[in-house]
């Protein structure tokens, strides 16, 4: 079964879908460099912050300094371009996959779920022939970005199967109702009725897209209801390029000569090659996309390996595709003891960070564990070894009167970052 | 009560979505009424510094401090909404730059340029505004009129008046309708010249604002003078107007200025406002809030004086009003800010 499933996978089909799509992502990703550059991202994010969340096991990544950063994103716009134009495709998509995730591995607080779902497909696209004048290709690539992006849609579905998705249209009702000026049904959107509607709707959709593109008969309905869902989300909530990537990525479960069919020009023919042999080289190609799509299944799924409620904690949130599925508000404030001295501070988070930086941290209990790490370490510089670091987080979820995210007797500076969990985050309000 | 229609500026949105009249409202209830009483109270202060160096008295100086302290009243509670025109036309650092940087001002006196309206009007913050004022007229009276510098100290302290003065006046006709109508602005994203391109944008700076002198109430005027973020150690020297002992009533007016955007009211006057969205969502929230705000004008109004001494000596107020302060920052920024969706600035960055 597996020969038969490999050997299909090999089978060469058209390339026109993939390539058009390529062309897409290429320009997509394009644009997003460009917005970078326009909206002085590039100096807020990566320049002025004198402190940066690096990831657990990436303390290495550091930014380059300001003219370095500038001319990564340069480098990152001309890739892009290069992909768009299928110029040394692989080349290019690999030194673009490696350019793009550096700066995601910068700083934890910049993470976005379509910045990862970016990295990935950027990854895949390294290993698929699809650059200039390829006519086919094999038929495990564009099964592959469909079930990469399938993934995404069904696991942002199984993310708002929550009770305060579904019956309390949260936080729906809270983003919809700042949504008032909206042209034409502006004035509905701080109706609770519509709060629910869209969140069934919402979830509904998310849950069904894939199969229903899959299936032919409801294709062309189904691709319609997403580019009305994506403008919809483009235009009421600041989610960048994401509709638009997403609204790209749906072209994929078409068929792959649709391209070709909307132009009415027909299949050359001289350009389909006899099905290639499974070598090894294949066979262990197959294998790790196998094994990369179990890591893209299993990987939303370890958030139940946490005692703790996944969108309160943050513990198993992220690269699990759980999309817009809660608001929260924080304040965190961090209280050092100096135990040789007594001596006691009151440090507010923006001595280190910038307000986004800060906004992002005061609800994650990673990033709050290692910015008390930073401040042992600059009190220690100052003079002050072994001091000891307590936070006092205070968060609101999805429209609840705060509580503290975190025991505030416990000295952080002594916690380690764990993948297990930790034992001092204080329960969530939907418990 | 006086409706917003009887403000005097033209009439709300006719539809009806309660942000756009909140935000409205904002403008003409609290923003504009605060700011048009700021210039009566800078010409005042013109008046009074012209009087004392006419004649430098100690009944003069005392009518210069008081006008110099009535001045100051509607500055801090446009504090509570510090956009626009205020930062555009960078007029906070030209009026009130704090801390006052005694050794910039002393090498300003020893200088000899004559001091004239292009010569303060080019100086840098640390060298003009009310806080160089509060250094001058909070000093001794000799200075103004005995010795060489006399002279050159009375000319400063009139055209540095005169400068808070004209900056006051740019303030509100950059808000005004019949000026630069940043009002109109506000109460109209999506317009040409707009620097809003949503009503959400509105809300989030009006609410953003009220958020930022909340943190600065309870960080920088409060926890710092106490010593909080220095090891416990108190720094009289950080409390603001200091030599006036002012720094409580400026907390009040800043306080005064924040409860004014909470609920629209202002003069009399009242209108749509976050405390009625707030009340809509949760009612206790809006309860707990408002009781918060009267507890720390109490706590306020209760702390040691002179200030710069209490925060050494008698503490236990001024603690108090830090935890009071505190505990109404959280309040906005965790719950309400989470009950209405209003982000604190991040900026324009993507999410999700």
């Amino acid at each position: 079964m597996i020969e038969r499933l490999c050997a299909r996978g090999l089978e060469p089909i058209d390339s026109a879908s993939m390539r058009t799509w390529r062309v897409a992502f290429g320009v997509l990703m394009f644009v997003g460099v460009v917005r970078f550059f326009a909206y002085g991202w590039i100096d807020q994010l990566y320049v002025q912050p004198s402190f940066y969340f690096s990831y657990p096991y990436f303390d290495w990544v550091k930014p380059w300094p300001r003219w370095g950063m500038y001319a990564h994103f340069a480098a990152l716009g001309v890739l892009a371009l290069a992909i768009a134009a299928g110029v040394r495709l692989r080349l290019s998509a690999a030194l673009f996959f490696i350019g793009f995730t550096y700066v995601e591995l910068l700083d934890q607080s910049n993470y976005l779920n379509h910045y990862y779902l970016v990295s990935i497909v950027a990854l895949l696209l390294v290993f698929m022939p699809i650059g200039r004048g390829a006519q086919t290709v094999p038929r495990w690539c564009l099964w592959a970005l469909r079930a990469q992006v399938g993934l995404v849609y069904f696991f942002a579905g199984v993310a708002k199967l929550s009770t305060d998705w579904l019956l309390h249209a949260q936080p729906l009702r809270i983003w919809l109702a700042n949504n008032t000026d909206f042209p034409l049904v502006g004035f509905l959107l701080d109706e609770r009725w519509v709060a629910f509607a869209a969140s069934w709707a919402a979830a509904l959709f998310d849950l069904s897209l894939v199969f229903v593109l899959l299936w032919r008969r409801t294709r062309v309905y189904a691709f319609a209801a997403a580019l009305v869902f994506h403008v919809a989300t483009a235009l009421l909530f600041p989610l960048g390029l994401f509709p638009w990537l997403m609204t790209a990525n749906a072209t994929l479960f078409f068929a792959a000569d649709w391209p070709r069919r909307l132009l009415s020009r027909p299949r050359r023919p001289r350009s389909v090659p006899a099905p290639r042999s499974l070598t090894r080289i294949r066979r262990l190609g197959f294998a790790l996309l196998a094994a990369h799509f179990a890591l893209q299944i299993l990987l939303p799924f370890r958030h139940m390996l946490y005692r703790s409620d996944v969108l309160w904690s943050e513990e198993g949130l992220r690269f699990s595709w759980k999309v817009m599925v809660v608001e929260k508000a924080g304040v965190a404030r961090f209280y050092v003891t100096d135990p040789a001295s007594g001596r006691q501070w009151t440090v507010y988070p923006r001595t280190y960070l910038s307000q986004r930086q800060e906004k992002m941290m005061s609800v994650n209990p990673d990033m709050v564990l290692k910015l008390a790490h930073h401040i042992a370490a600059d009190f220690a510089a100052r003079g002050h070894p072994g001091v000891q670091v307590r936070a006092d987080v205070r968060v609101s979820f999805n429209g609840r009167r705060s509580r503290p995210l975190i025991d505030p007797s416990v000295d952080l500076a002594r916690q380690r970052f764990l993948l297990t969990g930790y034992d001092w985050l204080e329960p969530s309000p939907r418990r | 009560m006086i409706v917003i229609a009887a403000v005097g500026c033209s009439a709300g949105p006719s539809g009806p979505d309660r942000r756009a009249q909140l935000v409205h409202d904002l403008a003409d209830v609290v923003y504009l009424p605060i700011l048009r009483e700021l210039p009566p109270q800078t010409a005042e202060l013109v008046a009074r510094s012209e009087a004392l160096c006419a004649e430098p008295t100690q009944a003069t100086l005392d009518a210069a401090r008081q006008a110099w302290r009535a001045a100051r009243a509607p500055y801090k509670r446009s504090e509570a909404f510090r956009f626009g025109p205020v930062a555009d036309l960078r007029v906070a650092g030209a009026i009130d730059f704090w801390p006052a940087r005694s050794a910039d001002i002393e090498d300003e006196l020893a200088q000899t340029a004559p001091i004239t309206e292009t010569y303060v009007g080019g100086l840098g913050s640390t060298r003009k505004g009310l806080p160089v004022l509060e250094y001058l007229l909070f000093g001794e009276l000799e200075r103004l009129h005995d010795g060489g510098s006399a002279m050159r100290a009375c000319d400063y302290v009139v055209e540095l008046a005169r400068d808070v003065d004209r900056r006051a006046r740019e303030l509100v006709a950059a808000w005004e309708p019949s000026g630069g109508d940043f009002r109109g602005k506000l109460i109209d994203p999506g317009s040409g010249g707009s620097p809003y391109a949503k009503l959400s944008d509105a809300v989030a700076e009006a609410a953003n604002g009220l958020f930022a002198i909340l943190e600065e109430l309870e960080a920088a005027k409060l926890a710092k003078p106490l010593g909080h973020v220095d090891g416990g150690i108190p720094q009289p020297e950080a409390v603001e107007s200091s030599l006036a002992d002012n720094g409580a009533a400026d907390m009040a007016a800043n306080l005064a200025g924040a409860r004014a955007v909470y609920t629209t009211e202002y003069g009399g006057a009242t209108g749509m406002s976050f405390s009625q969205a707030v009340a809509d969502l949760d009612a206790q929230l809006d309860a707990d809030v408002r009781a918060k705000f009267d507890t720390c004008a109490a706590a306020f109004q209760a702390m040691g004086r002179p200030l710069a001494d209490a925060v050494v000596n008698d503490p236990a107020g001024v603690e108090a009003a830090f935890t009071c302060a505190k505990e109404l920052y959280t309040l906005f920024v965790a719950d309400v800010a989470g009950a209405l969706g209003v982000t604190p600035t991040i900026g324009d960055v993507d999410g999700d």
